[in-house]
């Protein structure tokens, strides 16, 4: 029971980019002109355990180059499209959401909050501050949460982890996770994150 | 202290922090702040509870700053740069969340319009106490003010010492809840005063 409110929790956070009674970018273009919006959020301690609960899918791949870049349904955010190339799937946490076996699979889309769009002829960017936009080239293990044909990061932010000589280094600026996993050797996060998906029983 | 010779018989003002300050950053490399003047706050949530507060952390930030200060109104105060709005939305894994618009690459880091805050829809009830959402207050206003996070294991600093810590229970409720010198001095000397970004030199 508990674990379906904080899906659907999660689910209202992703479908929600933004808050109460906000106003839309087209609207504050025509005040403003071009524009730099940053969102901060202030994240509570979160484990890794909390996040795999979310997870539909761990992936490790690279992120390809051309990102594009959208007005959110409301209006009110940008949400950038990434491919992630020469997935891997290291882990399927959520059966019941996702249907591909384990291993290679075919490039796949990840969004993330934030990014540069063009509105009514005005540059506006929008920053979500807690994840930098994601680089070409950036090999990582993503934990993910499917959203229709694509993908989006487990906690909004959290769960993306950069793969650098061999060892984990975060790219989320928030929340404990980041901060515990930084520098740990690839096999050793690999294998944590197996052993806590055994122990949330999928 | 080595590197440095005094002058004899010349005066010295040090002032020694517990935590090394943290600036939050514009895309134009400039800190983050509201326009030097007094800001107005607004908000449409009812109740004594979030009034005492805000009341209360403006009075302490105002108290402490030179060159801006704030005061909460009843009165709607719109969208410009000189308002606050504080609201609250269902942030299923956030305690709160700030959002405000620059111009961008052009800015001077300025706020340009729609600074809102936006506290998680449980303020209001008895798990989150008075000095819990005092906490949350200053802490959502100092990022407004120039301060990033003290990230732990990135910029740690004890919360006794900063209104800024992060990541933080969203229940966290200390004794004393409001900016402290950590907090407000690298306001006043570097964000509003034009002195040194660096951790040393104020």
């Amino acid at each position: 029971m508990f674990k379906t409110i904080r899906r659907a929790a999660l689910a209202l956070l992703a479908a929600s980019s933004v808050y109460a009674q906000q106003r839309s970018l087209r609207e504050m273009v025509a005040v403003e002109g071009d524009l730099h919006r940053f969102i901060r959020v202030s994240v509570p301690p979160t484990s890794l355990r909390e996040l795999l609960g979310e997870t539909d899918v761990v992936v490790r791949g690279i992120v390809g180059s051309n990102p594009v870049a959208y007005l959110s349904d409301d209006g009110t955010d940008v949400l950038t499209d990434y491919t992630i190339q020469n997935p891997q799937i290291i882990a399927l946490v959520n059966r019941g959401t996702t249907t591909k076996a384990a291993g290679a699979i075919g490039p796949l889309t990840v969004t993330q909050f934030g990014g540069t769009v063009t509105v009514d002829g005005h540059q506006v960017s929008v920053d979500h501050v807690a994840l930098p936009p994601l680089k070409a080239g950036t090999e990582a293990v993503f934990l993910l949460v499917r959203s229709g044909e694509k993908y989006r990061i487990v906690g909004k932010y959290l769960g993306v982890f950069a793969i650098e000589n061999g060892a984990v280094a975060t790219l989320s600026l928030v929340g404990g996770v980041g901060v515990e996993q930084r520098g740990k050797a690839l096999n050793s996060f690999v294998s944590e994150l197996k052993d806590t998906i055994r122990g949330l029983g999928r | 202290m080595s590197g440095y010779q005094f002058e004899a018989d010349n005066s010295v003002t040090m002032n020694v922090l517990a935590c090394a300050p943290k600036f939050f950053l514009s895309p134009s490399n400039h800190i983050v702040h509201f326009q030097p003047t007094q800001i107005q706050i607004y908000t449409a949530l009812s109740g004594t509870k979030i009034r005492d507060a805000i009341d209360a952390v403006a009075t302490a930030y105002s108290n402490s700053l030179s060159n801006v200060s704030f005061v909460r109104t009843e009165v709607d105060c719109g969208t410009g740069p000189t308002c606050l709005r504080i609201d609250d939305a269902s942030l299923p894994n956030a305690c709160a969340a700030t959002a405000g618009n620059t111009t961008g690459n052009a800015s001077n880091g300025e706020i340009t319009g729609n600074a809102t805050i936006t506290l998680r829809s449980d303020w209001s009830t008895s798990s989150i106490t008075p000095n819990a959402l005092k906490y949350r207050l200053a802490h959502e206003m100092g990022h407004y003010l120039g301060l990033d996070d003290h990230y732990d294991g990135v910029n740690p600093c004890d919360p006794t010492y900063s209104v800024m810590h992060a990541p933080i229970a969203c229940d966290y409720s200390p004794n004393d809840p409001f900016p402290k010198i950590s907090n407000y001095l690298p306001i006043n000397n570097t964000v509003y005063a034009g002195g040194p970004r660096t951790s040393c030199g104020f």
